[in-house]
């Protein structure tokens, strides 16, 4: 690097210096660069400018981006080239027709890997690309083997965990029957069961967006959650990221001071039971404690000794009992 | 080389059909009025529905906007839809006291560098393509050199070298007047010592 031309400076020194990314042969050449009056006031000037555009980074992230896609298709409407979209149209239809055609040779040969749940846990099932997907029960998975094509697809109906490998190049895309989740390489949560008008996303870490049906779209960060009704079309966003969302598949349970209420719906949806309640005073009572693998009946037991209430088995159901 | 266009000249700009003014207008403010709109309503999508209806509106009635800073208008739109589709749900009464308490204090709320912030998106909309396309996904986007390169297929130091262009005529364009002056005096005054 030239010391007294500002002119010829290095840009890989430089923009590695203000990345962070400098290794100590790039530090020490840039040490001797700046040591010169002129290019340390150009390098101020420089840096000035690169922490200006950080500021800016709002403008240009990916729900900017989304929503000036959207709004820029309403608002400017093309009325000047009528013929030329005639001709355009045609070409597109012809298109469209090739597309189907090929299309339909793929779903008669399908090439699909599928699994499915009853009433068992599939835990950390490795895919083509070294993601893994933990599946919980009654559910079911599909993928093109080998992940054959330009994106990296799941079709999924129930609920699972992914842990996807990160790969810039092929979007990791999970298809349900309420709307689609597209991410790069992150963990998260889905839940969406057929009979279910909701779907619920919870992301541990990265980011994962999701589309609904009528190409609704958000994108949701580490430790937030969503719920999307397919009926009211609404999508709720929460920034707590529950603590027993995994619970099915990490076995871990965490109740701090909740209502004996969400603690039942917290069991139920783990160990797969029905619990009832039936006095008022006893759905309201807090409890706290931290459970790892444990068995239901032990929990129930710490649940009864805690509150001196009785746990009853009857015709498939548990009951919380008020002792007298 | 044309004036650069602050905050302020954005509206009559948008007045004369300025589709590159109404981009700008609206990344400038389409996150902070989002912000602004849920303090009023939960529902993430309703509020994001509002912010983008606003702006339509302002690019469907474009003729009639009026040379004036376009904060205090956008902002004064999104509340007025944001209390309209709150008074036609059900539950005005618990409402209320937000809006009243919201009322006052929103002013306080809003960043104030929007000015130089719609100088330096005109700035970086005006950089050669690729150049452009690479320092938005590093500096806007956050990827990394190495992503970059491999997103685009092209060398590490190709793309180290288009961010230190784009630098460069950034730098140039936006005149870091202000920050050469206080180094100029700083250095004055340490000579002087």
């Amino acid at each position: 690097m030239e010391t007294n031309n500002s002119q010829h400076i290095n840009w890989e020194i430089v923009t590695a210096i203000l990345d962070d990314s400098a290794n100590e042969t790039d530090r020490e050449a840039f040490k001797s660069w700046i040591s010169d009056e002129q290019n340390s006031l150009y390098y101020e000037e420089i840096k000035h400018t690169w922490e200006q555009t950080g500021d800016i980074s709002y403008c240009f992230d990916e729900e900017t981006n989304g929503a000036w896609e959207e709004t820029s298709k309403r608002v400017f409407k093309d009325n000047t080239f009528k013929v030329r979209k005639l001709v355009f149209r045609a070409v597109q239809i012809a298109a469209l027709f090739c597309i189907i055609f090929i299309a339909s040779k793929h779903l008669f040969f399908p090439d699909k890997k599928e699994l499915f749940t009853q009433n068992n846990i599939i835990n950390d099932f490795k895919m083509p690309d070294n993601s893994l997907v933990s599946i919980n029960r009654n559910s079911h998975i599909a993928f093109i083997k080998g992940f054959k094509g330009l994106k990296r697809k799941v079709w999924l109906e129930g609920e699972a965990f992914f842990d996807v490998e990160k790969n810039i190049q092929k979007p990791f895309v999970i298809k349900t029957n309420k709307g689609e989740f597209e991410v790069l390489g992150t963990s998260f949560n889905i839940m969406c069961y057929e009979e279910d008008s909701e779907l619920s996303l919870s992301v541990k870490t990265g980011k994962v967006r999701f589309t609904s049906p009528n190409n609704k779209f958000i994108i949701v960060k580490k430790g937030e959650s969503i719920k999307y009704n397919i009926n009211t079309n609404q999508i709720l966003k929460n920034k707590k990221f529950n603590l027993n969302v995994l619970s099915w598949k990490t076995k871990q349970i965490v109740f701090d001071n909740m209502s004996l209420t969400e603690v039942a719906q917290v069991l139920e949806s783990v160990y797969n039971v029905n619990i009832n309640i039936e006095d008022d005073h006893v759905k309201t009572l807090k409890f706290s404690a931290n459970f790892d693998h444990q068995p239901l009946d032990k929990i129930l037991k710490v649940i009864a000794l805690t509150f001196d209430i009785e746990i009853e088995y009857k015709n498939n159901m548990i009951n919380f009992n008020q002792m007298n | 080389m044309k004036k650069m266009s602050t905050e302020k000249d954005l509206f009559s700009l948008i007045n004369q059909s300025d589709k590159k003014a109404f981009e700008i207008l609206f990344r400038l403010y389409f996150q902070p009025l989002k912000a602004f709109a849920l303090k009023f309503i939960e529902d993430v999508d309703i509020a994001e529905g509002i912010v983008q209806e606003t702006f339509i509106q302002i690019w469907e009635h474009r003729s009639k906007l009026e040379n004036m800073a376009p904060k205090s208008y956008l902002y004064r739109m999104v509340k007025n839809r944001s209390l309209n589709h709150i008074r036609h749900q059900e539950v005005k009464g618990k409402y209320t006291q937000e809006i009243l308490h919201t009322q006052n204090e929103w002013e306080e709320d809003i960043p104030d560098n929007t000015d130089k912030v719609s100088q330096i998106l005109e700035c970086v909309d005006k950089l050669p393509e690729q150049c452009k396309k690479i320092f938005v996904m590093n500096r806007m986007h956050g990827l990394k050199h190495a992503e970059i390169a491999e997103e685009l297929n092209i060398s590490v130091k190709t793309v180290k070298n288009h961010i230190g262009k784009a630098l460069k005529i950034l730098r140039n364009e936006l005149n870091a007047v202000d920050m050469v002056i206080v180094i100029g005096l700083l250095k004055l005054f340490s000579e002087k010592l």
